[in-house]
């Protein structure tokens, strides 16, 4: 059985296509004006290059804030729920919290020996800890958000950055930078800064977590670190997905394929 | 200059009252938005329409329109059998507009009540002191906002009409909580004796507590409505909304025209809000008001279908039928004030046990499958019960979840998010 789920997201709108259980395909562009056309183009990338036809195709699952605008999908799905059925099947039923940095927000959900969630918690309105930080911060120091985790292996010290709002801590970094911290340095600071902030979403669940017990997915969880500072900060292991960023939209085509599953 | 030459406005002046009249007019837009987008439901009749109207009228002519002198109340404390005995009009202030918030903050701390903050902006508008629109305002003493409302007030620049402050007990179990409950209807009786210029008798009052009697009974059939999923919890609050801007007597005969209506259309359906597909939920937590309905909307937007709520904006809004076994004055006050006392579910009390209580006792009831505690960012005190009640609820294996929000739409998808994640985290289709 092959299903797509489509994630589409407030910075990037992310698709994976999955056969039997297998994520066989997925693919990635900016989130722009015209949601559903540039999905649409994901789906006719993706069977395209699979020589794949309409027909193979049994469902589609839409999550994400901007799921409503993708009219061709016939399921959608929120995506906390996307998120824990994706990471369950992915870490092999092994994750009991998952640690989401989405675009503009970031999730703490926490799942059940069976994938079932058992709680969650969001930010609030704030874009400190979210995607959106990450590129604010790349913004300033004039870097790409990928450069992050190869600077944070440089030996330089970590600055102290106070602020936890993302407008605030523009101008201490401003600030930073002109009394001569390094980049490098920038960026170990900011690490810290946001993995304090995690840390407090996830509360005491990291305190008895065992290895492969705490997973960080999103996109911004590529950036090792991010991870190593998160690490630190919760004293446990904290594992990663080979693709984080395509989590949600394979629990999605997961959803979906459960879903035909189920005796209608 | 002679001091008896009127002086023309300063810029100043003119600059705020431009600021209220456009203010007003947002706030005016916001009502008319919400009253069209609920005309636009295919659940609306026209028997909802006579709400609708009385919360689409400005407030001056809707009081004007009762053709009896009001006297504005805080918090549903303040027994409204008393001052309608007193040939009073009791109304309760809120706010719910957005708009309205923009004209007080300025003045205001920065995390307070946004349903306070939105009300003192409203009665920035109303240009309290010149229409004389409230005989008086009776605040009760239930939170650090209302505490000092007085001093809001002033600090937005608003002179309020008389007020009398109530200071009902805040240990709702000690052995003299039901006597300076007492106290206090007792004083508010001489406080309305004062404004009214009469005194009442057992007569006046055991007809006033008649009369909400009868309100009482048609709320509680629409209460019993919304538990069979026959009403749903948006219209609920539309009609708890517009309860003060009428004559009980009209609101009654217009929520008996609504359930006959109802109950006609819907005979042949014998739901009893045992729908098995349906996401039911409690609704508990700071009130919600009129046009400010975002957590209801977001609510019916992710599929939740609100059966029982425990707001005093909805369900709480009358305290119950009023237990009476001695017919003179003093009797009936002190029934009256029994009935309040014990019928105040506000997490105000210290010994909030009760309230945590209660919400454990309710889920015998298996009509609901879930608890949303709404909480209005600066309301300390149901952030506390949210906190107290949380944990005693999961213990018994209940899903609850704490949504933290104002009146700003800003968080809308975020909190759309936890809904519909909760609304699956229920396990129903």
């Amino acid at each position: 059985m092959i299903t797509i789920g489509i994630d589409l997201g407030s910075t990037a709108i992310k698709m994976a296509l999955v056969d039997n259980g297998q994520l066989r395909w997925s693919g990635r562009r900016p989130t722009a004006p015209g949601q559903e056309r540039l999905a649409q183009e994901l789906i006719d990338r993706a069977m395209d290059e699979l020589n794949l036809k309409g027909s193979d195709i049994e469902g589609i699952a839409a999550t994400g804030y901007g799921k409503k605008l993708l009219t061709t999908a016939n399921s959608l799905v929120d995506e906390i729920s996307a998120n824990a059925l994706g990471l369950h099947h992915l870490s092999c039923g092994q994750g009991r919290v998952i640690i989401n940095v989405g675009g503009q927000d970031l999730k703490v959900i926490r799942l059940d020996a069976d994938g079932k969630i058992v709680d969650f918690r969001m930010n609030d309105k704030c874009a400190a800890g979210t995607g959106r930080f990450f590129e604010q911060v790349a913004r300033i120091l004039d870097i790409e958000v990928e450069s992050f985790g190869a600077l944070s292996d440089a030996p330089d010290e970590p600055v102290e950055l106070n602020s936890t709002c993302a407008v605030f801590a523009e101008s201490e970094i401003v600030s930073l930078l002109a009394r001569g911290a390094s980049p490098a340095s920038v960026i170990k600071g900011f690490h810290i800064s946001l993995a304090r902030r995690v840390a407090s979403l996830v509360g005491s669940a990291a305190a008895t977590a065992s290895d492969f017990e705490i997973w960080l997915d999103g996109g911004p969880s590529q950036d090792r670190g991010f991870r190593a500072a998160l690490e630190d900060e919760l004293m446990c292991s904290v594992s990663v997905l080979k693709a984080p960023q395509y989590t949600v939209a394979f629990g999605a085509a997961l959803y979906k394929a459960l879903d035909l599953a189920l005796p209608k | 200059m002679p001091s008896n030459i009127p002086q023309a406005p300063s810029n100043a002046i003119l600059r705020l009252q431009a600021r209220r009249d456009k203010i007003s007019q947002l706030a005016a837009n916001e009502i008319k938005t919400k009253i069209e987008s609920l005309k636009a439901r295919p659940d609306y009749k026209i028997e909802y329409s006579y709400f609708l109207d009385l919360l689409s009228a400005p407030l001056a002519s809707r009081l004007a329109a009762i053709n009896k002198p009001a006297v504005a109340f805080l918090c549903q404390v303040a027994p409204l059998e008393l001052i309608e005995a007193h040939g009073l009009h009791p109304y309760r202030l809120f706010g719910g507009h957005h708009a309205s918030e923009r004209l007080s903050a300025p003045n205001l701390p920065a995390v307070m009540c946004p349903m306070l903050r939105s009300l003192l902006g409203h009665l920035m508008t109303l240009d309290l002191g010149g229409d004389d629109s409230f005989k008086a305002l009776i605040i009760p003493t239930m939170c650090d906002w209302t505490v000092k409302f007085d001093s809001l007030s002033n600090l937005c620049g608003l002179k309020l009409p008389k007020v009398h402050l109530m200071d009902p007990s805040r240990v709702k179990n000690s052995p003299q909580a039901p006597k300076r409950w007492l106290g206090e209807t007792s004083s508010l009786n001489k406080f309305l004796e004062s404004l009214s210029g009469r005194k009442i008798g057992p007569r006046e009052l055991s007809r006033a507590i008649e009369t909400y009697q009868e309100a009482y009974l048609g709320f509680s059939q629409l209460i019993d409505l919304k538990r069979k999923l026959r009403l749903p919890q948006i219209w609920f609050s539309v009609i708890a909304s517009s309860f003060y801007l009428d004559t009980v007597q009209n609101w009654t005969k217009a929520v008996k025209g609504l359930l006959a209506a109802l109950c006609l259309k819907d005979k042949i359906e014998t739901n009893d809000g045992h729908n098995k597909k349906s996401q039911n939920v409690f609704l508990a937590g700071s009130p919600i008001f009129f046009p400010n309905f975002k957590m209801l909307d977001l609510l019916e937007e992710a599929g939740l279908m609100v059966v029982i709520d425990d707001l005093c904006s909805s369900e709480r809004l009358l305290p119950g039928p009023v237990f009476i076994t001695d017919h003179s004055f003093y009797g009936l006050l002190t029934a009256l004030s029994q009935r309040y006392h014990l019928g105040c579910l506000c997490p105000t009390f210290a010994d909030h046990h009760h309230a945590v209580n209660k919400f454990t006792n309710i889920f015998i009831n298996p009509i609901f499958k879930g608890i949303i505690f709404h909480v209005l960012k600066g309301c300390h005190l149901f952030d506390l019960k949210s906190l107290a009640v949380e944990p005693n609820v999961k213990e018994l294996g209940i899903k609850f979840l704490r949504v933290e929000t104002d009146y700003a739409k800003e968080d809308a998808n975020t909190l759309l998010t936890r809904l519909e994640a909760f609304g699956s985290s229920l396990g129903v289709a």
